[in-house]
């Protein structure tokens, strides 16, 4: 018994020594001597509640040893992805790489903290192009606000702020098309540089989230002539002096419906287009989202509505899509339908490169082999109608990491 | 000898079996009084304040299995994927991890505002619940 109770103090002072050696600031020589050789034998109990201290210590250093990095925090994390497409009526086929975005969330100390996203993708020629994606700087009052500067993804809807570049949290391939990047396909302004305040604040059952901005006012650059133009945040200001307003309010629903989200969105501006080269348009755009996501459903749907208005004349133009997913353990099926009926006359879409009426439907799996990483498979019918019909089917493949 | 080796193997068996059953005790600062639920929302990165107090949670590795299933109600994949989209979409970090009961309680008993879980009880702090 005597050598069993020598054993027990033995392995207590190993483990003492390894706590503080895995322990930063901790010396070996703050640890708690060891309890002499000499000591009088211990009883049953006391051996009992050691050896139940021992077991807790040895299991909490072997965690601890292999803690789980992605828990603690990785100073820089990040997406990428690769694939493969393939279009009907065309003999562009082939493997892509989409992107590789690396994004950091600094803590500045107090209530302070900061986000920085840096995204390297290939454009249409296949010309590497880099952007500062996001940086902010925020402030936290409180759960009812935070106040971020710098340049963030404009917070409509809720897919523009809830996937954005991060293609391994996003069920789907392809972003619906009106809300992809500017620079992609989108006709809405994905980024905006200015101010945000956001929050949510409890009420009864449910909470309310808002998002209130003002941002430089973003204008359309027109570099290839007429009708060719892509949205432009305005990083070093508003081009015509004027701002981008908007809001986003929801309701996230506890208890029952845990996983609903119902809400609106707004948007105004006075878009510049070619640098006053041709009239501004007042854009206002009104819409409402509502996403499900729980029991392994996962449902959004986004409706806008635009009543724009130039040279005294109002124009209406519609837009929204719906997205229904099925979770089976690691395998996601979804379909997703999205259609736009944008006024031709409306300069704020004729001006842009992506600004045409469109319908697109969609079918597709996502298969997360790992918690970082999945294969997706997508397979979509786009219809255009400009002055011709342009319509094409098209078939996608991905990988997708986060880390 | 070999009989109180036996006994010593027996006894560590029993220690492992009480530790599979580990129980997981919610503690906090002294100041800071949270139900259950808010500690989900707390650990969820949904509430970050109590009332002005702006609230600080740790995990502890060796009892993360057991808070996730009996607190969280989620597995460690997708809480892993809770804490990216986190971070990717409103900047916040994940909680930082403790070494052992020990340092969790340490840190929560001098740091105020400060959210944790062990698997013993601890002086100092406060107990918000034991599952």
């Amino acid at each position: 018994m005597q050598r069993s109770q020598e054993t027990i103090d033995a392995l207590l002072v190993r483990i003492q020594a390894l706590e503080s050696a895995v322990t930063p600031g901790k010396s070996a020589a703050s640890a708690p001597a060891a309890v002499p050789a000499t000591a009088k034998p211990a009883s049953p109990a006391e051996d009992m509640a050691r050896i139940a201290e021992l077991e807790r210590n040895v299991k909490q250093l072997s965690a601890n040893a292999s803690g789980n990095a992605s828990m603690i925090g990785v100073p820089l994390r990040g997406f990428f992805d690769v694939g493969y497409a393939q279009r009907t009526g065309t003999k562009e086929k082939g493997a892509r790489y989409g992107g590789l975005s690396f994004y950091l969330t600094p803590e500045l100390g107090g209530n302070f903290k900061s986000l920085a996203e840096l995204i390297f993708e290939v454009d249409r020629g296949g010309g590497l192009v880099t952007d500062f994606e996001r940086l902010q700087v925020g402030y936290t009052v409180n759960d009812a606000l935070t106040l971020w500067t710098g340049r963030y993804h404009t917070p409509y809807g809720y897919w523009n702020t809830a996937f954005h570049h991060g293609a391994q949290i996003q069920t789907s391939i392809m972003r619906p098309s009106f809300i992809d990047f500017e620079d992609k396909g989108g006709i809405l302004p994905a980024h905006s540089v200015g101010i945000w305040a956001t929050g949510h604040i409890p009420i009864g059952g449910v909470r309310l989230a808002y998002d209130l901005y003002v941002a430089n006012a973003h204008r359309i650059d027109l570099e290839n002539g007429p009708g060719t133009g892509i949205l432009n945040a305005g990083n070093v200001g508003s081009a015509n002096g004027r701002a981008t307003i908007g809001g986003n309010l929801g309701i996230q629903f506890r208890g029952g419906l845990e996983g609903l989200k119902v809400g609106g969105h707004w948007l105004t501006s006075k878009t510049e287009i070619d640098l006053g080269a041709m009239p501004a348009v007042d854009v206002r755009m009104a819409g409402a989202y509502l996403v499900y996501d729980q029991d392994n459903w996962e449902v959004m749907g986004e409706t806008y509505h635009f009543n724009n208005r130039s040279q005294g004349q109002s124009r209406r133009s519609n837009a929204g899509f719906l997205q229904v997913g099925k979770n089976f353990d690691s395998i996601t099926v979804f379909g997703r339908t999205e259609r736009t009926s944008l006024a031709l006359d409306d300069p704020f879409f004729s001006q842009q490169a992506f600004g045409r009426s469109y319908t697109r439907n969609a079918v597709g799996l996502k298969y997360d082999f790992s918690p970082v990483a999945a294969f997706k498979f997508e397979l979509f019918r786009h219809r255009q109608v400009v002055s011709i019909v342009d319509a094409y089917t098209e078939g996608q493949l991905q990988l997708a990491i986060r880390f | 000898m070999k009989k109180y080796l036996l006994i010593l193997f027996g006894l560590a068996l029993q220690a492992s079996a009480l530790s599979l059953r580990a129980e997981v005790l919610v503690i906090a600062h002294p100041a800071v009084d949270l139900s259950l639920a808010d500690v989900r929302e707390v650990y969820l990165g949904e509430k970050q304040f109590h009332q002005t107090m702006k609230l600080v949670p740790v995990e502890n590795p060796a009892v993360q299995k057991e808070f996730l299933e009996k607190v969280m109600k989620l597995n460690i994949n997708v809480y892993s994927t809770v804490w990216t989209k986190k971070a990717f979409r409103d900047g916040l970090n994940a909680p930082p991890s403790k070494g052992s009961d020990l340092e969790v309680a340490n840190f929560v008993r001098s740091t105020p505002g400060a959210v944790g879980y062990v698997s013993a009880p601890a002086t100092g702090v406060k107990l918000l619940g034991k599952l």
